[in-house]
């Protein structure tokens, strides 16, 4: 739970990484992106993990995937 | 109440133009009618939930109803429960008025008491009543989760709870749905279908567009009411809304940030600056948004965002306070923050400046902490950190520190200084460390006055003092207490009544009475001089408790007694208050006022309960075991007993240990368990083989009341081996011990003690056949004891004691002066149902009885058994026995079964028949 | 984000269904595999966030979440 992860989370839709990172609690990278759906890379503990999710979810952005590396 | 708590508490007024959502209240209506008693209403945020519900709650005119609405800083129980319990209080003043008393005196009650203490309020309630607690997903401390865990397992009839949420609570709502007890709102029932765009672009928003085109909208927004709201604005000047339209792509966040922008494009230069500026504020008063603007026509610009949509929600009736929508804040915000990062430092000062002119210290820390005002940002904790850690809001607090850089953070001491005595108050002395590391490297390097670097060093070396003596080491613990007196500042008489009383305790620790009552009574002139009422208070009870100890019942009642009901007016409820009530207790009981004595125990306990105080609650326990000893109830006292043990902890105080202890060891003896009770004294270095060897005796100094009470215990011991014939030596061995006993509690002046010693010791002569030796300790003992009129120390010895007064009295052995004294005495020894060693075996214990049945009734169902035979109500029952009425009827329920009957009078009949009572 | 959709979370270790669906705010129907636990549940975006919060405050650690409208043909899930 303390240990931090490589975690890759896939949104939906086109996402700025500048702009994510200007209000997310954790500085996420964007790994791949096209129209429909964006993947950012966060290394981070799970308490950070949830964090940045509720974040996300508060952003109005879908959650599609998370995998833990 | 002030401004911004009642913006808290303010219902959101409905819209006077909105789309009114029949089916949403429909469903709503349709739940409460099912008698369910959740609803709980999650979506993302701008889909109209806090809207919705509003609407509902106004149509329930018949049903009281509270609206809390929460924001991230209410994450911290101290605060979050002050306003729940303001929210509740609208309802009825009297809900939760002990839990608010506890939290003003800076504590915070265990989550399962408040609970039940709510939930014991609310069962008053004669009508449905509604609580809604809007933007539910901010709290995620376990503390309040755990409190509504435990309400929704026992959750009054009566109440229904609306939690308004973008996320479901991490609550277990899955029972609740299973059971029939939920009302879900969510995303799917809020989004707005065509006709509800239709009606809202139409009625609302003032524009008409094609059936096309709303299909388009519903599907580029998926109804979601913020981005159609948006959108309204926007199309209202298009030329060709079609294109605008099709044109809008992407995620919400895309949605919003792209219509917001062309929103405030909309807007003349002078408003589109002012959304911007006073983004930054989380609520708006036209002189704060002068303030952070630099305009003085804020209240005129308020009222036009107001009624043209912008976004502007009302949090009172008065059109004082408003706040922006939370999505429509954020994007402001980030536009604010990207265009003109330097200037919102400069807006945040401003806001801090306002707030602190105000007198609102949260908000004007926060904001100068989001200037990054440091210096600022220190002056304000410099000046507000203690009042808020004592009001219960150290969590706050200790994450304004947290958010200062490190080199900033030793530059706030009081900070420092008021989370290091929020862990020592609270008893969590190793967390208190860092703080008070973080201040002494402050006295190194300060610029402080001297007078202010002098009264901050007195105050570290008291705390550290605290901590030393904690550790056990006293001598050490009381040099840096004097070394502290020495530099208390001559003006500082709150550091320097902290000072004395921190002397006065460790003077009491060891032996040193007579200073320890100087320093008590400067400790009480300083604070009262200072206006510190809990030093005011702990000195007085230390008062108290001295002259108790002491023999003088009548000083500490007369000292305790103001104080008890000085606690009683007052609306704060420290918790020195149990002890003040023990005192008191424990007086009425010496006297031999038994129910007068019961009552401020329980009280005692209530407020131990509350205060989460373990020591308390302990105490307590042993206290009603001592009585039910001397009612002749040894049962009833193993149950309480029993209770004590369980709550002993690896750092419970010593002094509660052997207190309980030595009352274990009574009641075992009492219910003829002898090698239990040797157990227990084994365990703690005393051995009764061949020969009675004890623990050495510390210096006469150190023996404290309850070490005495300890070793007493072991002459209890002792003689009940002689009175059984089992060891006739016993007494022997043991009067060497009650001679050097007797000998200490009279040089420390400990009057309870030494009678008690002389009662046993007089019973060891007897047993010896020295009767002359007894008779002359009996006449100690009384002259000793009367002119404080101890009654129950006699009782408590029983039979041996009222036969060999009686003797006494037969041969006229005593002075004419004592011979009312000891008829009192006598009279009393009658009144006890069973003298101590008549009782019946054990073996026929309640609880032993009890499992003659097949299913035998546990302990809690034996007290609930009991109480219905007293004809006790299940209110009272609840009340009594601190559980909730749902939880006495569970109890009422499981006992017929046992019993197998059906009703209470069948169950006292069949109890009383299976001697259970 | 309104939709309501599957989603499978999956937790490493052995949890039972009884432990998970105890307090849980959804119930979910829960499977060990391969020394995981995989918990699949419908709701929406907001009955998944407060899940996620009552697993993390459990102590149980998230290996994966994937939803049924994961098309890509990288599915998550195992």
């Amino acid at each position: 739970m303390q240990e931090s992860f490589t975690y890759h989370i896939k949104l939906q839709d086109a996402v700025d990484e500048e702009a994510f990172n200007a209000s997310s609690p954790l500085s996420v990278k964007v790994a791949q992106t096209d129209a429909e759906t964006t993947t950012f890379i966060v290394h981070t503990d799970q308490s950070g993990l949830v964090g940045l999710i509720r974040h996300i979810h508060h952003q109005g952005f879908v959650l599609l995937s998370l995998l833990r590396k | 109440m002030d401004a911004l708590l009642a913006t808290k508490l303010h219902q959101p007024a409905s819209l006077t133009k909105s789309v009114k959502r029949s089916q949403l209240l429909q469903r709503l209506n349709a739940g409460l009618e099912s008698g369910y008693q959740i609803f709980l209403v999650s979506a993302p945020a701008g889909f109209g939930k806090t809207t919705c519900v509003s609407e509902w709650v106004n149509t329930l005119k018949k049903f009281p109803v509270t609206w809390l609405s929460l924001d991230p800083a209410d994450d911290d129980p101290g605060r979050f429960f002050a306003y729940l319990l303001a929210a509740l209080q609208k309802l009825d003043e009297h809900i939760g008025q002990e839990i608010a008393g506890t939290l003003r005196a800076g504590q915070l009650p265990p989550a399962e008491v408040i609970s039940i203490t709510l939930i014991n309020d609310m069962l008053k309630f004669d009508r449905e009543f509604f609580l809604v607690l809007d933007d539910f997903h901010v709290i995620q401390e376990v503390f309040i989760l755990e409190f509504f865990e435990n309400l929704l397992a026992n959750f009054p009839p009566r109440f229904r709870l609306i939690l308004i949420t973008r996320e479901d609570p991490s609550l277990p709502l899955a029972q609740l749905r299973a059971n029939n007890r939920l009302t879900e709102i969510r995303v799917l029932d809020l989004r707005f279908k065509k006709e509800d765009i239709e009606r809202f672009l139409r009625e609302v928003m003032g524009v008409s567009i094609s059936p096309s085109d709303i299909g388009v909208l519903e599907d580029k927004t998926e109804g979601w009411i913020a981005g159609l709201q948006l959108a309204g604005l926007s199309i209202r000047d298009q030329d060709n809304p079609s294109d605008f339209i099709a044109n809008l792509s992407g995620s919400h966040r895309h949605i919003l940030a792209y219509l917001t922008e062309q929103v405030l494009d909309r807007q003349p230069e002078d408003i589109r600056a002012f959304l911007l500026q006073t983004s930054i504020l989380d609520k708006l008063t036209a002189d704060l948004c002068n303030a952070v603007t630099g305009r003085v026509d804020s209240r005129a610009v308020l009222e036009r965002l107001f009624h043209a949509n912008l976004f502007l929600v009302p949090l009172d009736y008065e059109g004082e306070w408003y706040r922006y929508h939370h999505l429509f804040a954020d994007l402001l915000r980030s536009l604010q923050k990207s265009h003109q990062a330097e200037k919102t430092t400069e807006l945040h000062r401003r806001a801090g400046h306002w707030f602190a002119e105000s007198d609102m210290a949260t908000d004007a820390i926060q904001h100068a902490l989001d200037a990054e005002d440091y210096p600022f940002a220190v002056d304000l904790l410099e000046g507000y950190a203690l009042d808020m850690v004592m009001q219960g809001y150290a969590k706050t607090v200790n994450d304004w520190v947290k958010a200062l850089p490190a080199d900033w953070c030793s530059q706030s001491p009081r900070s420092n200084l008021a989370l290091a005595w929020a862990h020592l108050l609270r008893g969590t002395y190793v967390q208190a460390s860092p703080y008070l590391e973080r201040l002494e490297s402050f006295f190194s390097g300060s610029q402080e006055e001297e007078a202010e670097r002098q009264s901050l060093k007195t105050e570290w070396l008291v705390m550290q003092s605290l901590l030393l003596n904690r550790q056990g080491k006293t001598q050490e613990s009381l040099a840096m207490a004097e070394e502290a007196l020495k530099l208390v500042p001559s003006d500082d008489d709150r550091v320097r009544s902290l000072t004395q009383f921190c002397l006065a305790t460790l003077y009491q620790a060891t032996g040193k009475n007579e200073r320890a009552i100087d320093a008590f009574q400067s400790a009480l002139q300083a604070s009262r001089v200072a206006g510190n009422t809990i030093v005011e208070m702990l000195s007085t009870c230390g008062l108290a408790q001295m002259a108790f100890e002491h023999g003088q019942l009548h000083q500490a009642y007369e000292t305790a007694s103001p104080v008890s009901a000085q606690i009683e007016k007052s609306s704060s409820l420290p918790p020195i208050s149990t002890v003040i009530f023990g005192i008191l207790g424990e007086i009425c009981y010496q006297w031999h006022q038994l129910e007068r004595a019961r009552h401020f125990y329980e009280r005692a306990l209530q407020l131990s309960i509350l205060g989460g105080y373990n020591s308390g609650i302990i105490g307590c326990h042993t206290f009603f075991a001592r009585l039910f000893l001397l009612e002749g109830d040894p049962d009833a006292a193993a149950q309480e007993i029993q209770k004590s043990s369980e709550l002993l902890q690896v750092d419970t105080p010593d002094y509660v240990r052997q207190e309980t202890l030595a009352y274990q060891t009574r009641v075992d003896l009492a219910r003829n368990r002898p090698a239990a009770a040797e157990r227990a004294l084994q365990s703690e270095g005393f051995s009764f083989g061949d020969q009675f060897c004890y623990p050495d005796l510390p210096p006469a100094p150190n023996l404290s009341y309850s070490l005495g009470l300890l070793y007493n215990s072991s002459l209890c011991f002792l003689l009940d081996k002689a009175q059984d014939g089992r060891n006739l030596a016993g007494p022997k061995n043991g009067l060497e011990l009650a001679d050097q006993l007797l000998d200490m509690a009279l040089v420390n002046g400990l009057i309870s003690l030494a009678l008690e010693t002389l009662l046993l010791r007089a019973q060891m002569h007897t047993v010896q056949g020295d009767h002359g030796a007894s008779q002359a300790d009996y006449r100690k003992a009384l002259e000793l004891a009367e002119p404080e009129g101890f009654i129950a120390v006699f009782i408590e010895h029983g039979q041996p004691a009222a036969e060999a007064l009686m003797e006494m009295v037969k041969r006229k052995q005593l002075e004419e002066v004592h011979l009312d004294y000891v008829k009192r005495i006598l009279a009393a020894l009658s009144e006890v149902r069973r003298p101590l060693r008549e009782r019946p075996a054990p073996v026929s214990s309640a609880r032993t009885r009890s499992a003659a049945l097949i299913e035998p009734l546990t302990g809690r169902e034996l007290d609930v058994l009991r109480a219905m035979s007293e004809g006790l109500k299940y209110k009272e029952i609840g009340e009594k026995l601190f559980i909730s009425q749902n939880t006495v009827r569970y109890h009422v329920k499981s006992i017929y079964g046992k019993l197998n009957v059906s009703n209470k009078t069948q169950a006292i009949k069949k109890a009383r028949g299976l001697q259970l009572l | 984000m309104s939709d309501t959709r599957l989603y499978l979370v999956q937790i490493a270790g052995h949890v039972s269904a009884e432990t998970i669906n105890a307090s849980s705010p959804i119930k979910m129907v829960v499977t060990p595999k391969d020394g995981t636990t995989q918990c699949i549940v419908r709701t929406d975006q907001s009955g998944l966030i407060g899940l996620l919060r009552y697993l993390h405050t459990r102590n149980l650690v998230f290996l994966s979440i994937s939803s049924n409208l994961e098309q890509s043909g990288e599915s998550h899930v195992p």
